[in-house]
C-alpha cells in the first residue's frame, strides 16, 4: 500500500481537485484506492455525494474506539472508497496531542487497512500542525500543488525545509503547477524559470479551467464527466508521472 | 425491500426488515396474453427481491450460499434483460444491463475465494506426495484475501449507485416500451428460448478439439442464458417438456462447468502461489499447490474429452424437437 498526500500550506490551490481526480484515475486502472478526506471542509466528501459525518468524530477514530474500517464508505466508482471528512477534524490536532507518539498515529491507523488498498490519497487541510506531521510520517509521496506565483514558491521552500527537518519517516516531495493560466505572463515566466533544485517538479502543468470548477456541480471527477477534455488528459499525465509502481 | 437495504452501511433504516421476502418471481400472475414488457418487469422484480433478501446474510457473512443466491439472481436479471432486448426500449435496457453487469462483477472476487475455500477439503484429498497439512498456509492466504474481498463488497453494495439497482426500477421497462407493449409474454418467451437455443447450437457446433478454451467459456454462458429463458416463464409452457429440456441442457452445462471451473482454479492457484511466494511462504505449501494444478489439468482434460458426447446428446433429434416446441416453431 502506497500513501500519497496532497498537501500545501496554502488553501485554494487545487488540492481537493487533484486528490479526487488522481484517486479516480488510480481506481480506474484497477488499483484498490482509498481517499481520506482530512480537510474539515469536506470538499472531497461533498464531491462524492457522501454525508460528511463519522460517528464519534475524529476522537473515536484516533482513540481506536471505532475501527477505521467501519468509517469507510464505497463511492459510486468501482474500486474507489472514501473515508469521509468530519467537521470535528478541526479538533484533530488536540486529540493527536493527547495520544502517545502523536505523529505516528495516522500511519498506524492506515496500517489497519493495508490489506484492503493499493493506494491511499490523503486530502490534507492547509496548515503546518501535528496533523501535517502525522501526514508526513504516514506518506510515501507528498504531492504539492503550486499556483505559479512568487509567494507560492516561497511556501514550497518552507515546506521542503519542513520536510527536511522532519524527525521521522520523510516522504518524497513532488510539486506541480496547478491552476496555471498560460495567458498570464507571470505564470508563464514562473513555470519556465523555476529553479529545479528546489525539489522535484513534475513536468505536467494543470491549467486553470472551468471544467475543473464544474466538478462541484457535476459532483464527479473530471476524467469521468469530461474524459476527452484537455485537462482530463493533463491529470492522466500527472498520474503517469507520480503513480507508484504497481 | 427497502427495509433490507437499510442493512447496508451508510443507509438510514427505512423500515423493519421483511421476514418473508418474496423470493419467487410471480410467475403465476403472468399469462400468455400479458404484454411482454410487463412480463419482463414482473420477472425481474422477483429477481430484485431475491437479491435484496440475500443481502443481510451476505453482509453478516452467515453462509456463502447468500452470495451465491444473490449472484444467481443478478445473472438471471441480466440474462432476462439481454434476451428481452428486442421487446424493450433499447436505451433503458442498455442502462440496466450495464448496471447489472457491474453489480455482478463486484461479487466475483469474493465468490471465487468462496469456491476455493469450499473446495479445500476435496483438494486435500487429491494430494499424493504432499501432506494435507502442507496446504495450511494456502488456506490462511485464502482467508485473508476473503476477509478483504468481503469488506470491499459490503462497501460497494452500500453505494448510492448499487442501491439504485436494488430499488424496484422495473416500472421503467413498461413505461418506455411504447408500441412494443403489443407483443405478448408468450411471443416473448418463445422468442427468447428460440434465440438462446440457436446461439447454443451455433457456438457448440463450431467447437473443435483444438478450439481455445474461451469458446467453451462463451458456450457455457450461452447455456446459462438458455436455462434462464426456459425457467423465466415456466407457467406458460408444458411442465413435462420444459423439465426434459432443462435436463438435456443440464448435462451439457455440467460438462462445461467442470471444464471452466478447472480452468479458473488452475489460473487462480498459480496467482495465489505467486502472491504467497512474494510473502515468503514455505516451499512445502507451494509444492502442494503444484500438485493441485496438475490434478486440475487432468480434470479439465477429462471434461474436454467428454464435451463431444455431451454436445452430441444435446443436439440429438428428440432434444432439438423439444426445444423447438417450446420456441417459436412450436407456436406455428
Amino acid at each position: 500500500m502506497k500513501v500519497l498526500a496532497v498537501y500545501n500550506l496554502k488553501g485554494g490551490v487545487g488540492k481537493t481537485s487533484t486528490a479526487v481526480n488522481l484517486a479516480y484515475l488510480a481506481a480506474r486502472e484497477g488499483r484498490r484506492t482509498l481517499l481520506w478526506d482530512l480537510d474539515p471542509q469536506g470538499a472531497a466528501t461533498f464531491l462524492f455525494r457522501i454525508r460528511p459525518k463519522i460517528k464519534g468524530g475524529s476522537r473515536a477514530l484516533i482513540s481506536g474506539d471505532r475501527p477505521l474500517d467501519g468509517a469507510l464508505r464505497g463511492s459510486d466508482f468501482d474500486g474507489l472508497d472514501l473515508l469521509p471528512a468530519d467537521f470535528r477534524y478541526r479538533y484533530m490536532d488536540l486529540e493527536l496531542d493527547g495520544t502517545r507518539k502523536p505523529t505516528r498515529r495516522l500511519s498506524r491507523l492506515l496500517a489497519t487497512v493495508a490489506d484492503d488498498y493499493d493506494v491511499v490519497f490523503l486530502d490534507c487541510p492547509p496548515s503546518i500542525s501535528l496533523v501535517s506531521e502525522s501526514v508526513m510520517d504516514a506518506s510515501d509521496l507528498l504531492l504539492v500543488p503550486l499556483i505559479p506565483a512568487t509567494l507560492s514558491l516561497r511556501t514550497f521552500d518552507q515546506l521542503t525545509g519542513f520536510v527536511a527537518d522532519f524527525d521521522g519517516r520523510r516522504p518524497e516531495v513532488v510539486a506541480f503547477f496547478s491552476m496555471a493560466d498560460r495567458r498570464k505572463r507571470l505564470h508563464r515566466h514562473i513555470i519556465e524559470s523555476i529553479p529545479r533544485d528546489r525539489g522535484r517538479i513534475a513536468d505536467t502543468v494543470i491549467p486553470s479551467t472551468t471544467v475543473v470548477e464544474q466538478m462541484a456541480e457535476r459532483r464527479a471527477p473530471v476524467p469521468h464527466f469530461a474524459p476527452k477534455s484537455p485537462v482530463a488528459r493533463r491529470y492522466e499525465a500527472l498520474w503517469a508521472e507520480v503513480a507508484p509502481a504497481s | 425491500m427497502l427495509g433490507l437495504l437499510s442493512r447496508l452501511p451508510g443507509v438510514a433504516p427505512v423500515a423493519a426488515p421483511d421476514p418473508e421476502p418474496a423470493i419467487k418471481p410471480p410467475a403465476a400472475l403472468i399469462e400468455r396474453s400479458t404484454p411482454a414488457p410487463q412480463a419482463v418487469a414482473d420477472v425481474v422484480s422477483g429477481y430484485l427481491a431475491e437479491m435484496c433478501a440475500n443481502i443481510p446474510g451476505l453482509i453478516d457473512d452467515i453462509d456463502t450460499e447468500f452470495l451465491h443466491d444473490y449472484r444467481v439472481a443478478v445473472r438471471r436479471t441480466r440474462s432476462t434483460l439481454k434476451l428481452s432486448r428486442p421487446f424493450l426500449d433499447p436505451a433503458t435496457v442498455r442502462h440496466w444491463e450495464a448496471e447489472g453487469k457491474r453489480l455482478g462483477d463486484l461479487t466475483t472476487p469474493l465468490r471465487d475465494l468462496d469456491v476455493h475455500l469450499l473446495g479445500l477439503p476435496t483438494m486435500r484429498g487429491w494430494l499424493v506426495s504432499a501432506d494435507p497439512a502442507d496446504l495450511a498456509p494456502f488456506e490462511a492466504h485464502l482467508r485473508r484475501r476473503r476477509a478483504t474481498a468481503h469488506r470491499a463488497l459490503v462497501r460497494a453494495l452500500g453505494t448510492r449507485r448499487s442501491q439504485e439497482f436494488l430499488t424496484d426500477w422495473t416500472g421503467e421497462l413498461v413505461e418506455t416500451a411504447g408500441e412494443l407493449s403489443r407483443i405478448t409474454a408468450d411471443e416473448l418467451s418463445r422468442g427468447c428460448i428460440s434465440r438462446a437455443h440457436r446461439r447454443v447450437v451455433k457456438l457448440g457446433s463450431a467447437i473443435k478439439a483444438d478450439s481455445p478454451h474461451e469458446g467453451l467459456h462463451t458456450l457455457r454462458k450461452r447455456c446459462k442464458e438458455l436455462r434462464y429463458a426456459l425457467e423465466m416463464f415456466t407457467a406458460l409452457h408444458d411442465p413435462t417438456t420444459t423439465g426434459k429440456a432443462i435436463a438435456d441442457l443440464k448435462r451439457l452445462q455440467d460438462c462445461l462447468g467442470r471444464f471452466q471451473d478447472a480452468e479458473v482454479q488452475q489460473h487462480a492457484v498459480r496467482t495465489f502461489a505467486d502472491e504467497m511466494a512474494a510473502g515468503s511462504a514455505p516451499a512445502s505449501a507451494l509444492l502442494a499447490m503444484g500438485e493441485l494444478v496438475t490434478h486440475l489439468e487432468t480434470d479439465q482434460a477429462a471434461a474436454r474429452a467428454d464435451f463431444g458426447d455431451a454436445f452430441a446428446r444435446f443436439v440429438r433429434p428428440s432434444s432439438t424437437a423439444r426445444l423447438q416446441a417450446l420456441g417459436t416453431e412450436g407456436s406455428r
